[in-house]
C-alpha cells in the first residue's frame, strides 16, 4: 500500500501531494499534520497555504525534497550557525531573480523552514555589503521615511561606526 | 516589489524641503509641521505613498480648500484674511494653522493659535515664516496633480490588491532582523589578532630546517602581506540609513557589540552620546591596541554603556586603561571571556575581585600582564572552574608564575585544553601533571621555560602516559635550547599522526629545529635499517615455506 500523501495546496490552488517526510520539513506543516492527526496518517491530507503562490511553493519543495535527508543541527549554538556561509547547494537553488527569492523568504517564514529562511536571508546579507543606503533602499525597493535632518543626525551620531 | 517604486524623493536643498512631490507642499508640510512634532513629518511622506485612496480624497478634499485660500490671499490683503465662516469651513485643524496669522479678532481659536508656534522648534516652519507665501509656486504643482496624479494611482492600486497578502520581506521586522544580523555576522570584523595556522620562521635557516624546501622557506620568511579590504564604510551603517526600521534593528544589533580599535572612532562615540541616548548593552566590549588611550576616555565610555549582558571583555594591548571592578560586577556570571593583555594596570587583586564576580568564565587571557602571579592564580582557581583556556605567557617577570599555582589550576579545571605558559617558571612536574590530568588538552605553549628539562619530554613518549595527549593538536617549545633528546617529541608526533589521525604541530625555535631534523635523520636511518634487515632475513631464509626457485622451474 502505497503511504499516504500530504497534499499542499497553493494559493491559486494547484496541488502539490509530497511525502509526509518531505512537507514535514516545514514545522508549521509538521505541527499541523501531528496535531489533526495524533495517531499518524492514515489517508491523503490536505493543507492549504493560503499565502504561497504555485511557482513559490514548488520552488520550497524542490528545495525540501532536497534536504529530505539533511539532518539539520538544533538552534543551540546561534552565533556559531550565523557565520556558516550558505551551503553551495543551496547557493544554487537561490540564484533565481529578486522577488522569486523575497517570495521564497516570505514562505519559508511563514512554513517555519528555518533553514531554508536561514539560507535566505543571508543571500539577501550578502547583497546588502558594499551598497550604500541610497543603493539600498533602490535595489530593495524602500521608502526612506526620514527627514533630510533626521538623516544628517543619525549619520551624525553614529559616525564611529561608520568605517570599523 | 513594485508596489513601492518610490526613487527617494529629489531634494531642494536651499531649504531642505521635499519638492517636486505632489503629495508634500510646504504647506501642507507645514500644517503637519505644527500638529505633530517635526520629526514625524517624513511620516507624511511614506504614508501618502501607501495610503488608501480614502485619505487620497481627503488630501485633494484639502488641496481645492488650499487653492481656495491661496487664492483668496493673493486677492486680499494678508491680515483680512480669513473671515470666521470662511476659517470654520471644514472646522479641520490643520487647516486652521495654516490660517495663523489670522488676525481676525473674533476668532475663537485665536488664542490656541498663538500658542502653536512653541510646538515646533524648527525656526524655518513656524507660522511666523509665513508659508502662504511660498504657495503659489507650490500651488502649480497642485494644479497638475489631478491630471497627472490619478491615472499613476490607478495602476499602482490593483497591484497592490492582487499581491495583496505579499509583504515586503524588509518590511517583516523578524526577517529584516534575520537579515541584517547576518549582514554583521559577514562583515564586523572583530579587532582580533588573527591566529596563524603556526608561527613565521625566524629567519630562511630555520624556515629551510622546517620545510625542507627552499621555495616555501622563502615563501614563509616573506613578511604576510596585509590582504587590505576595499574601503567602504560598515554594511551597517549603511543599514542605520535606510529608513526608521532598517535604523532601528540595525542599531539594536550595533549595541550588542561594542568594538573599538582606534581611538578617533572612539571619542566620536563618547561625543555623540546624549544622555537621552539608550544605552549600550553589549554581549562584546573590545578595546584593541588603543596604546596611548587614557583612563578619563574609557570612563566616560562606560558610562554609557550598560554590562549586565557582557560575555567577553577585551582590552588588547591597552596599557594604560584600568577596567573598573563595577563592570565585573554587572556583568557577573555571564562573562565568559576575559582577555586583557599588556596591560600594566591590573594586579593580583584585580584578578581575584573579578573571579568572586564572574564564576563562569572559560577564556582567560592575561598575557603580557605582569603584576598577575601565583598568588592570584592560586586563588582563581577556587573559583573559576569552567576554565577551557588560560594564557599566562610573558616576556618579563616570569618568574612569578611557577608550578605551585598552575599544578593547583590544573587540577581545578578539568576541562582546560588550551594553556599558554610561555616565560613562566614552570618545571617539568607542570608538563607532568598536564599529561595525567587534562584529558582534553590540545594546544600546549611552553616557550621559553628555562627550567624544562629532558625529563618533560619523555613524557610524551612514557609507557606509563601512553594514553595522555591523546588530543593534543599543537606543541610549542620553542626558545628551549636547554632541551637536548628530541626523540621523545618525533616519536610522539608518529604516534599522533598513525593513532590518533592528528597531525602534531611542534613549534621550535632554529637550534631546537636543527636538532629535531638531526636527530630525525637519525631515526629514520635506524628504522630503514630495521626494515632492511628484516627484508634481508625474510629474502635469505631457505625455510620461509616457499618453493625453492630451481624447483619450480624444474616442475
Amino acid at each position: 500500500m502505497m503511504s499516504p500523501k500530504v497534499i499542499i495546496v497553493s494559493s491559486d490552488s494547484e496541488k502539490f501531494p509530497v511525502e509526509q517526510k518531505i512537507a514535514e520539513k516545514s514545522i508549521l506543516i509538521k505541527n499541523m499534520i501531528n496535531d489533526l492527526n495524533p495517531d499518524g496518517l492514515t489517508e491523503d491530507f490536505e493543507i492549504p497555504t493560503p499565502n504561497v503562490r504555485a511557482n513559490v511553493l514548488s520552488k520550497v519543495l524542490e528545495w525540501c525534497e532536497h534536504h529530505k535527508n539533511t539532518v539539520f543541527q538544533d538552534d543551540e549554538d546561534e552565533d556559531a550557525k550565523k557565520s556558516v556561509p550558505v551551503e553551495e547547494w543551496d547557493r544554487n537553488f537561490l540564484k533565481v531573480d529578486q522577488e522569486m527569492l523575497y517570495e521564497i523568504i516570505l514562505a519559508a517564514n511563514y512554513l517555519n523552514i528555518k533553514p531554508l529562511l536561514d539560507s535566505g536571508c543571508k543571500m539577501v546579507a550578502e547583497m546588502i555589503k558594499s551598497k550604500s543606503p541610497e543603493e539600498l533602499r533602490k535595489t530593495f525597493n524602500i521608502v526612506n521615511d526620514f527627514s533630510p535632518e533626521e538623516e544628517a543626525a543619525i549619520r551624525k551620531e553614529n559616525e564611529w561606526a561608520e568605517d570599523r | 516589489m513594485k508596489l513601492n517604486s518610490t526613487k527617494p524623493l529629489p531634494y531642494d536643498n536651499s531649504n531642505n524641503q521635499i519638492y517636486n512631490n505632489p503629495f508634500i507642499t510646504t504647506s501642507t508640510r507645514n500644517d503637519d509641521e505644527i500638529n505633530n512634532p517635526p520629526n514625524k513629518r517624513s511620516k507624511f511622506c511614506t504614508s501618502t505613498t501607501t495610503t488608501s485612496l480614502a485619505s487620497l480624497f481627503n488630501k485633494q478634499n484639502r488641496h481645492k480648500l488650499r487653492r481656495r485660500i491661496n487664492s483668496i490671499s493673493t486677492n486680499l490683503s494678508y491680515y483680512k484674511f480669513p473671515k470666521q465662516d470662511e476659517f470654520n469651513f471644514n472646522s479641520q485643524p490643520n487647516f486652521a494653522s495654516s490660517s495663523t496669522r489670522s488676525s481676525t479678532p473674533s476668532s475663537n481659536s485665536n488664542s490656541d493659535l498663538e500658542s502653536l508656534p512653541d510646538l515646533t522648534d524648527d525656526d524655518e516652519l513656524t507660522p511666523e515664516n509665513t508659508p502662504i507665501k511660498k504657495l503659489p509656486t507650490i500651488n502649480f504643482q497642485y494644479l497638475e496633480l489631478p491630471t497627472l496624479k490619478p491615472p499613476k494611482f490607478q495602476l499602482h492600486k490593483p497591484r497592490q490588491r492582487e499581491i495583496s497578502s505579499k509583504i515586503s520581506i524588509f518590511e517583516v521586522p523578524e526577517i529584516l532582523h534575520k537579515i541584517i544580523s547576518f549582514v554583521d555576522e559577514q562583515n564586523s570584523n572583530l579587532p582580533t589578532e588573527s591566529t596563524p595556522i603556526r608561527r613565521k620562521p625566524l629567519n630562511y635557516n630555520h624556515a629551510m630546517l622546517i620545510h625542507g624546501d627552499a621555495e616555501i622557506a622563502q615563501r614563509a620568511t616573506e613578511e604576510i602581506q596585509e590582504q587590505l579590504q576595499p574601503v567602504y564604510s560598515n554594511p551597517l551603517f549603511n543599514c542605520l540609513l535606510v529608513n526608521k526600521l532598517f535604523f532601528k534593528i540595525t542599531s539594536d544589533i550595533i549595541s550588542k557589540k561594542f568594538y573599538f580599535s582606534n581611538e578617533e572612532n572612539l571619542v566620536k562615540f563618547i561625543n555623540y552620546q546624549g544622555p537621552k541616548t539608550t544605552s549600550f548593552q553589549p554581549k562584546i566590549f573590545i578595546l584593541h591596541k588603543l596604546f596611548q588611550t587614557r583612563q578619563y576616555l574609557f570612563d566616560k565610555c562606560i558610562h554609557y554603556i550598560s554590562f549586565k549582558q557582557l560575555e567577553w571583555f577585551e582590552l588588547y594591548m591597552c596599557p594604560k586603561l584600568f577596567p573598573s571592578i563595577e563592570i565585573f560586577k554587572q556583568a557577573g556570571s555571564n562573562l565568559k571571556k576575559l582577555i586583557i593583555t599588556g596591560s600594566k594596570t591590573i594586579d593580583d587583586n584585580f584578578l581575584i575581585s573579578i573571579s568572586l564576580h564572574c564564576k563562569n568564565i572559560e577564556v582567560l587571557d592575561l598575557r603580557a600582564c605582569e603584576y598577575i602571579s601565583d598568588f592570584s592564580i592560586y586563588q582563581i582557581s577556587k573559583h573559576l572552574k569552567n576554565l577551557k583556556i588560560i594564557n599566562f605567557g610573558r616576556k618579563n617577570k616570569g618568574h612569578l608564575i611557577s608550578d605551585a599555582s598552575i599544578i593547583k589550576l590544573i587540577n581545578c579545571c578539568k576541562g582546560l585544553n588550551t594553556i599558554g605558559l610561555a616565560g613562566c617558571n614552570v618545571t617539568d612536574k607542570t608538563v607532568f601533571e598536564i599529561a595525567i590530568k587534562l584529558p582534553d588538552i590540545e594546544r600546549l605553549s611552553l616557550n621559553n621555560c628555562p627550567r624544562l628539562t629532558d625529563h618533560c619530554l619523555s613524557i610524551f613518549t612514557n609507557p606509563n602516559t601512553i594514553h595522555c595527549f591523546l588530543k593534543l593538536k599543537v606543541l610549542e617549545f620553542r626558545y628551549n635550547s636547554q632541551l637536548d633528546n628530541l626523540q621523545h617529541l618525533i616519536e610522539f608526533k608518529k604516534r599522533q599522526e598513525y593513532k590518533n589521525k592528528i597531525y602534531l604541530l611542534i613549534e621550535l625555535c632554529e637550534d631546537l629545529m636543527a636538532k629535531y631534523r638531526a636527530q630525525e635523520q637519525e631515526l629514520d636511518n635506524i628504522i630503514s635499517m630495521k626494515i632492511f634487515n628484516d627484508i634481508m632475513v625474510y629474502i635469505n631464509d631457505d625455510n620461509d615455506g616457499d618453493s625453492n626457485y630451481i624447483d619450480l622451474l624444474n616442475r
